[in-house]
């Protein structure tokens, strides 16, 4: 296959595995590093879980994977269709499907709508299991179908006689449902009679088929109920009621958003409990724990991509190289010197930004103060030369941070300049490696002075490389694929020739992640109060930016909050856990110990899929303390004009000269 | 497959004879405050002119035409059509109904309930707008989607085997509600319909450049040529019936759910098709419900157009 041909097909085209099919389900899946998946989902236990993952968290995938056809499939076609290993059938259903929004309002009682709901489903799940099942000999078809026509209160008259005949009875019972719900708002009548008792036919045909069938009578009838958000909260109840009260040999594995979980309860209002009822598998928080896993699932995802469109063809540790070499990066080698020298080249005939603005800053706010050791307009370029080493432009960046600090606390700059000079020259004649206060404040700080000299030198700040990916996409394998996706298509777009050739430029990359962010920031639209919390988002992600580009930002890398759990107001509440629910936010489930108080309070990141919006940081180091008023101000109804005197009044506490008093540190002290 | 084409259509000049020599029992408008929503109303030779007010548009009492048939509040489609219809029209009236103004739910339930009652030709009339507000920032629904489901009395009788479920969407400017629908039904094959020849030249770019944001939602294969993009007339109820028609014989499918978010005429067309063909079948109609709608989303007045509407082509 030629080049040309190749890049007409993006390896990363197909991003939900919804378009995929059960061969394709089977072919891409990847197994996840150090828990298998049979480990994860457990589909011979009885006891029911909940999966619980963020769009793109792989949920469907893991269902699918399960369901009878791809069980076929994993077990080859040298096994008897009917017996195999595995241990048990997946009956896989998406809730969508059903169209469950049908069963409400039109004029009739919710509890009318509940009983029809209920025969609805079990005909439904009856008709899926039927089809699940192999050839069996007409005599054993027989039997099923008779004892199956004993399930319902009315035996059919025509009694069926194979398999077939019993799907088709179901599904003619099951138009006759739609037909009346159809014709509901013209008749003005719902015209259904239930003629099978809840739960009959879920728990009954698994039942009679383990009689029937020798080579089914140990084996879990597993039902897969896949985006059960799109249930109400009384269809919700009725598989609780079905978990609760499940029968013989029949689990359930229910797969939901975050959001989509909106009862526990049962149709008797009984209460199913986490670890008594049910278990819960969090995908998301499960691969935020073990974030090295995730990387190496991650890697495998792209890499099986890349093989099956015939990229990539090596064994796995030579494609993982390939991997991370198919995307241009700068050299963070000598304190990112190349690129640094780069970005400040056209300042040869100028003073390089940073330090005029510093200069600006201390002929303005500074000269006359005999406390800072500048009594004159003399007394400022001593300071700015101690700073200076042009051959390292990120480190005059930090210099200058270090010495902005030291403004902060009111200290003699001309001795603060000289501190800082020497222990930038130790710590380049140790090739940055000897451990120091200024390697401290390196190690927390290039960062963000990197993003800020590519600034204030007027480019784009960048997110490059597969690992920069990975972690962007935060335990939601669909978010990598968005961004690869987007990557490949500008590459193509640029002529370049993307896992064949040289590695993918800066500047397709950089379209991509812009592209798959604002994809990702218009997806995470709840559908209720989404411009709220939109707002909500936008004004944190501007404190961060503004904090992150002062002159001296209070916390390193900025994506994170803490705030306590009190006083929080009702919309600010919703603005959150909607933001959380839609991804937009993540929960460290752990919180934060607030420094003063020892309280635990509640801690959230911004996602990284977000942070390119606002030129923030992917990785999560300081955490911004918010209190609840400040929180109300960011997520609640508070007026524009009211958040901006919020920020400005902690920004002020940041920017040269420093007023409005210096908030107490929350984190290992960088001074010198 | 049925070829719509064979009803009747024609535009309308403002001096047309048509408006002198056309006779009707009914006439029922829906008021918005789009000029072109109102042209028609004076126009049209009718015994009984009826306004409707849709509570979407927000329009308070006193804001609304003497006589109005008003919904009331939280009433949904099949509520508010069938009290209109047992108000205003029985079974032997010639109707006409001027569909500029109507939102496609009631739109839709309207065609589905004309139907139901026996009357099996009404006339439909559509005045096009001159542009549209904002251009192709122009939004023509609230930005809270209550719910998307099924549009009553268009849910049809689906199967469990979803494997090849079809997903055909009349692309207009809402993206949002585009991506609703897409994220509703994200197994199904996306189909894309694009009103081209626009109601206005520009409108065609327009449209896509709003429907490009929606474009991942939809598969993610754009909004260029494609095999599943396609262009049918945006002022041609029969064109999309006839479409919608072809492709349900040409292509295989599972389920088949129609999501009409492009201009009124093209609704219609989603309605009859479905009224002709599609019941007791796996097919429904989706819509993006949004508790409100501005009440003026364009300036000035383009075409008017008539149609001539067969509920009994089968």
């Amino acid at each position: 296959m030629s080049v040309a041909a190749k890049a007409t097909v993006n390896p990363f085209g197909v991003t939900k595995c919804d378009d995929f099919s059960d061969e394709e389900i089977f072919r891409f899946w990847i197994e996840p590093a150090g828990i298998s998946a049979v480990h994860l989902l457990q589909p011979t236990r009885l006891m029911p879980m909940q999966v619980i993952g963020g769009k793109g968290s792989g949920k469907t995938h893991l269902l699918r994977y399960f369901s009878r056809p791809v069980q076929l499939m994993r077990q080859g076609s040298t096994r008897s269709p009917l017996v195999d290993r595995q241990g048990f059938i997946g009956i896989y259903v998406k809730c969508d499907s059903l169209n469950a929004s049908r069963f409400s309002g039109k004029g009739q009682q919710e509890e009318l709508w509940s009983a029809v709901f209920q025969y609805f489903l079990d005909l439904w799940l009856a008709q899926i299991l039927l089809s699940q099942l192999p050839n069996l000999s007409l005599s054993v078809q027989e039997e099923i179908a008779r004892r199956a026509s004993d399930l319902f209160d009315e035996p059919p008259t025509d009694v069926p006689q194979t398999l077939e005949h019993l799907v088709g009875l179901l599904r003619g019972f099951q138009r006759d449902i739609d037909i009346a719900i159809n014709n509901l708002p013209l008749t003005r009548k719902l015209d259904v009679r239930i003629k099978a008792g809840p739960s009959r036919l879920i728990f009954g045909l698994p039942h009679i088929l383990g009689e029937a069938v020798a080579e089914l009578r140990n084996t879990v009838f597993l039902y897969l109920l896949d985006e059960i958000e799109n249930f109400n909260e009384a269809q919700q109840k009725y598989v609780n009621t079905l978990i609760r009260h499940r029968k013989g040999s029949c689990s359930f594995r229910v797969g939901s958003r975050l959001y989509g979980i909106k009862t526990s309860n049962t149709l008797e209002e009984e209460t199913n409990r986490r670890g008594s009822e049910f278990d819960v598998l969090e995908l998301d928080s499960h691969w935020l724990r073990a974030k090295k896993k995730y990387v190496d699932f991650s890697e495998r995802l792209c890499i099986r991509r890349l093989q099956a469109a015939g990229h990539f063809s090596g064994t796995i540790t030579d494609d993982r190289q390939k991997l991370r070499n198919a995307f241009e990066e700068p050299s963070s080698a000598h304190f990112y010197q190349d690129y640094t020298a780069r970005l400040v080249s056209k300042y040869e005939d100028w003073e390089r930004p940073y330090f005029r603005k510093l200069r600006d800053q201390l002929l303005r706010f500074a000269v006359g103060s005999r406390r800072l050791g500048v009594l004159s307009n003399d007394d400022v370029q001593p300071i700015i030369r101690r700073l200076q080493r042009p051959p390292y432009p990120l480190l005059e960046k930090l210099n200058a941070f270090l010495l902005y600090k030291a403004w902060a606390k009111r200290a003699n700059l001309q001795k603060a300049s000289e501190s800082i000079s020497k222990q930038c020259l130790v710590f380049v004649q140790s090739g940055g490696r000897k451990p120091s206060t200024y390697f401290s404040a390196y190690q927390h700080f290039s960062g963000d002075m990197l993003a800020q000299l590519t600034r204030e030198t007027s480019h784009k700040v960048r997110y490059l490389g597969i690992d920069t990916f990975i972690r962007m996409s935060s335990g939601l394998p669909r978010n990598l694929l968005i961004i690869l996706k987007n990557a490949y298509d500008w590459a193509i777009f640029n002529d370049e020739e993307p896992f064949a050739g040289k590695p993918i430029s800066i500047e397709s990359q950089e379209r991509a992640v812009v592209e798959s962010c604002s994809w990702f920031f218009e997806e995470a639209r709840p559908e209720q109060n989404a411009e709220q919390v939109q707002r909500s988002v936008d004004r944190l992600a501007i404190l961060f930016r503004e904090i992150r580009y002062s002159d001296k930002p209070s916390e390193c890398s900025l994506s994170t909050f803490s705030c306590p759990s009190q006083d929080i107001d009702e919309t600010s509440k919703l603005s959150l856990r909607l933001a959380e629910d839609w991804s937009m936010l993540i929960r460290h489930v752990r919180g934060q110990k607030d420094r003063n108080s020892q309280r635990v309070d509640q801690k959230y990141q911004l996602s990284p899929m977000l942070a390119p919006r606002w030129n923030l940081p992917i990785s999560r180091r300081g955490a911004l303390a918010l209190t609840a008023e400040e929180v109300n101000l960011i997520f609640g109804r508070a007026a524009e004009a009211d958040f901006v005197k919020m920020k400005e009044g902690r920004i002020q506490r940041m920017n040269a000269p420093f007023k409005g008093g210096e908030p107490a540190p929350r984190q290992a002290s960088l001074e010198l | 497959m049925i070829d719509y084409s064979i009803c009747y259509k024609r535009q309308l000049a403002p001096t047309d004879p048509y408006f002198a020599t056309r006779q009707f029992d009914t006439l029922i408008a829906a008021f918005t405050s789009d000029k072109r929503s109102r042209a028609l109303f004076d126009k049209i030779n009718a015994t009984r002119k009826q306004w409707v007010v849709f509570p979407e548009y927000g329009f308070q009492q006193s804001e609304c035409p003497a006589g109005a048939f008003i919904g009331p509040d939280g009433a949904d489609e099949a509520h508010l059509i069938t009290s209109l219809l047992d108000t205003v029209v029985s079974q032997s009236d010639r109707i006409c109904v001027d569909i500029t103004g109507f939102l496609a739910p009631y739109l839709l339930f309207l065609i589905r309930s004309i139907a139901a009652r026996g009357i099996t030709t009404v006339e439909m009339l559509y005045a096009e707008p001159g542009r549209y507000l904002k251009s192709e920032e122009t939004t023509f629904s609230g930005e809270e989607v209550r719910s998307v489901r099924q549009v009553y009395g268009f849910e049809g009788t689906h199967g469990a085997d979803t494997t090849k479920d079809l997903l055909v969407v009349g692309a207009g400017y809402d993206h949002q509600l585009m991506k609703m629908v897409a994220t509703t039904k994200e197994g199904a094959r996306p189909i894309q319909i694009f009103g081209l020849p626009a109601l206005q030249p520009d409108m065609y770019q327009q449209n896509i450049l709003r429907a490009a944001r929606a474009a991942e939602a939809l598969g993610g294969r754009g909004v260029g040529e494609h095999a599943d993009n396609h262009l049918v007339p945006a002022h041609d109820p029969f064109a999309t019936a006839t479409f919608l028609s072809k492709l349900i014989e040409d292509t295989p499918f599972t389920n088949l759910y129609l999501c009409p978010l492009a201009t009124k005429p093209q609704v219609a067309g989603f309605g009859i098709f479905y009224v002709t063909e599609c019941l007791a079948k796996p097919v429904s109609i989706l819509y993006p419900f949004c508790g409100s709608f501005p009440k003026q989303t364009s300036d000035g007045i383009g075409r008017f157009w008539a149609y001539t509407i067969e509920l009994d082509l089968k």
